[in-house]
Parts: structure tokens; sequence; C-alpha cells
């Protein structure tokens, strides 16, 4: 389903992904525009955290994956052995499922991909501190201790240190896989606040197992069931009117 | 929490079905009760009136309390808006039916014109049939037969058209008929937005079989 409005960020064809001998995408194609969310629903095991993963390379990490198809990001082919993935991992960045802050300070934390990346202007990176915090929606409960561990925060603080550490790098695309599903309502809340307030200026790709949760906060929702992209349309659609049976039935609470 | 939900929603049905039974045969007794001239059977309806209302509010707080617990999504949303939306309209139909008792009551003419009184008596047996059939296409949602109801009333808009032409032609031939003539005017008009409101309904069962919004009252609509 491609949008004529906008263009697209990342275009994927085809994609299939073996563990193994055991095929877990079975060809999935699915673009991206270059704003807003798309959430990625489905049961455990439908394939969605894999095919997240597989965008910014992170099954390079591990043994035995196959992925085959393409990737087309903004003209780089992902998957092309002269693709730097340090580089990739900048312009495509990821916050995971637990909050997973640097045992160092709030400070070093954020600046550690601009640090990666050769920065070394202290002017710079102090801009680059506040400003990343603040699109991350926790420069106000932080300014004052960012030189205090990130350890010390709150679940809900650390996963938004986080996501300002990924922004701190500028990156084009952020993938989201379950960010909110190791916090409590209100710290939820306030990450889902923030990607609301991000998604004028970003293309986000958010993993979620809450129906609410996607069906709140993304433009598009894609159902992925088995391996098997069934669904992608806007999530209105989706949740009022989904041509599917099988998406019906999942967002309605009848499996999954 | 499925198995609930799917429970309650069965119940939800039946109570919404049951009520639109009940608001047919109100209608249907009151245009019985006009044209046999029986005031006690009218009165009956103005006591019995507060079921129908009871019955709305009951079954609006239980689609209130379904959408905040559960919060459902695609046909079963569909399903509880349909409910929500056409319970009103139920309880519209069965104010009509009050209408129509108190002109019973209140009736002063002695002398009638027995034909429009005979048409105002199949209008109602018109009008109560299709209210039931139309919780019938609810039930089975059968979007096609909903919007055949659209002709259905087409025909009781001509018969309603007629009643007004036959009281109007007895009025300019003898006064004397005005005072019933007059009420059969407004009785035509009451059955006639009984039919109107069932192509309402009709609406809300397209809505949920197919999630799309439909119009199915014709623009154009005469005073009866």
């Amino acid at each position: 389903m491609t949008d004529i409005k906008q263009k697209n960020i990342l275009e994927t064809r085809d994609v299939k992904l073996w563990y193994g001998q055991k095929e877990a995408l079975h060809g999935i194609n699915l673009n991206f525009p270059e704003k807003g969310i798309t959430a990625l629903i489905g049961p455990s095991g439908s394939g969605k955290s894999t095919y997240i993963r597989a965008i910014n390379r992170m099954h390079d990490l591990e043994d035995n994956v196959t992925v085959t198809g393409s990737f087309d990001f903004k003209g780089t082919d992902i998957y092309a052995p002269t693709t730097d993935t340090v580089d990739l991992r900048k312009r495509i960045g990821m916050v995971f499922q637990q909050p997973n802050p640097f045992p160092f300070s709030i400070y070093e934390n954020v600046i550690f991909g601009l640090k990666l990346a050769g920065v070394k202007d202290k002017a710079e990176l102090d801009e680059a501190v506040e400003k990343s915090l603040k699109q991350a929606s926790i420069w106000e409960e932080v300014k004052d201790d960012l030189h205090k561990s990130a350890l010390g925060l709150s679940g809900g603080q650390q996963q938004r240190v986080s996501l300002a550490r990924v922004l701190a790098t500028a990156p084009e695309l952020l993938l989201l896989d379950e960010p909110t599903s190791a916090l409590d309502p209100v710290s939820s809340h306030n990450i889902e606040e923030t990607l609301l307030n991000l998604r004028d200026d970003y293309a986000m790709i958010i993993v979620t197992h809450s129906m609410s949760q996607a069906s709140r906060i993304s433009d598009r929702t894609a159902f992925f069931l088995n391996g098997d992209l069934i669904e992608v349309d806007s999530t209105k659609h989706i949740f009022l009117n989904p041509q599917s049976q099988e998406t019906q039935d999942y967002v309605s609470g009848r499996f999954g | 929490m499925r198995r609930l939900f799917d429970e309650e929603l069965a119940d939800l049905d039946n109570s919404f079905t049951e009520m639109g039974m009940l608001v047919a045969q109100t209608i249907q007794k009151s245009v019985q009760s006009f044209v046999d001239h029986d005031r006690e059977g009218a009165k009956a309806i103005l006591e019995n009136d507060h079921q129908i209302n009871e019955r709305e509010a009951a079954i609006e707080k239980k689609t209130f309390e379904m959408i905040a617990l559960y919060q459902p999504v695609t046909t079963d949303l569909r399903e509880i808006v349909t409910i929500l939306k056409a319970v009103s309209v139920l309880e519209r139909m069965g104010d009509q039916a009050r209408n129509i008792a108190n002109s019973t009551i209140r009736v002063k003419g002695t002398k009638h014109i027995s034909g429009v009184e005979k048409a105002l008596g199949e209008m109602g047996e018109q009008v109560a049939t299709m209210v039931s059939t139309v919780m019938d296409y609810y039930i089975k949602n059968d979007a096609l037969g909903a919007e055949s109801i659209a002709e259905e009333n087409q025909t009781l808009s001509k018969r309603a058209a007629q009643v007004r032409f036959d009281s109007v032609e007895g009025m300019k031939e003898d006064a004397e008929l005005v005072d019933s003539a007059a009420d059969y005017l407004v009785i035509a008009g009451y059955l006639k937005r009984i039919g109107d409101y069932t192509t309402d309904i009709a609406e809300w069962i397209v809505y949920k079989r197919t999630g799309k919004i439909i119009e199915l009252n014709p623009g154009y609509n005469y005073f009866i």
C-alpha cells in the first residue's frame, strides 16, 4: 500500500529471513513514508520484531540467520556489502524493550553516538545534549543532574534517555521495539507523548503488543501473522473496518 | 475476557431486538385504537410508554459500560454503535405511538371518513410490519434487505399523500368533518415519521455490516 502524499523513506521488497533452515519471514513487501508512525502488530512469533530488527541489520550479530529481499533506504541498499553498519545505525536508530542506559552519566549517555562519530567540540556536544533531551521530553527532569549516573533514573526516565541518545545522532528513521512494554502506565504515557511530538519530524516504526497503543499513536498499522504481512492500512481503517478477517479477529482480541 | 464480552454482546443484542418488537406492537396497537375510537386502548399505551423509555436507558447504559470496559474495535464496535444509535430511533418511534394515542383520547369529531380511517389502519399495519422487518434484518445482519426498506417507505409515503388528499377533499365538502380530518392529517404525519425512522435504523444496519454510512431517506420530504 503506497502513500501517494509522501515519498517513502524505506521500501522493502520480498523480505525473507531464515533462522537456520526455518523460514521466519515469507516475503514481506512494506513501505514507510518519510514522516509519521507505523505500528507493527501481531501475536508473538508473527515476525514483527524479526522484521524490524532486519531493518538496521541487527541479525548480523547472530549466527545462522539469512536475509534476502531488497531494503531501499533513501537509495541506500541496506544489505549491500559496502554499507557501513555503524553509519547505518546512526541513520536508523533503535530503541529496545528494556531501557539500556550505559553505566555512566546522563550526559555521557546522550553524546555516546556523537563521540563515536568523532564529534569533540564541547559547545556542539552541550547543544546536542540539551536538544535531544528536550526532544525526548526529559530535559526538565534531568537538566540539573546531567553528570549523575543514568542508572539512578527510573525505568521510564531511562527509556527516554535511551531515546535521547538515539535522537542525538539525528537519525532519519527510528525503530522502536516494544519501547513501553517494560514500563508502568505513567511512563508509557510519557513515552507515547514524546513519540507524538516527534511524529511530524521523524519516520518511526514501532512494534507493540498493545492494541490501544497502536490505535492511539500510529498513523498506519501493519498486521503480521506467522511470518506474513496480512494487511497494512491507515490505523483508522485497521481498527474500524479491516479487509482481512484475521486482522479483525486479532484486533478484536479473538486470538493472540 | 473475550468470552465475557461475547456473552454481554449477545445479551445486548437480545434486549435491543426485544425492544424493537415491543415498539412494533405498540405502534400497531396505537393505530388500531385510533381506528376503533378505543380510548381505553389508547390510555393503556400511554401507561406503558415508560417501558420503552426504560429499555432505551438500560441499553444505552450497557453500551457505555461495554465501550469503557472492553474498548471494542471493528465489527464489535460497529455493532455497539449501531445499537446505541438505533435504540434512540426506537424510542422516538415509541413517542410517535404515544402521540397517536393522545390524538385518540382527545378526538372531538363525531363524523368520520371511513375510507380514510381504513387507509390509516392499513398504514399502521404496514409501518408496524416495516419495524419488525427491519429488526429482522438487524438480526440477520442483512444490509441488502435493510436498503430495500427505503422502497417500502416510498409506498408508505404515497399512502400518506393519499390520506392527505382525501382528508382535504372531505373538509372542503363537509365542514363537520374538519375535526376528524385534522386528526387524520396529524396521524398520517406520525406514521410517515415512523416510516422514515425505519430507514434510519436500516442505515445503521448497513453501517454495522459494511462500515459505510449511507443515506436512505430521499432529500424531498413532504409535510406528510
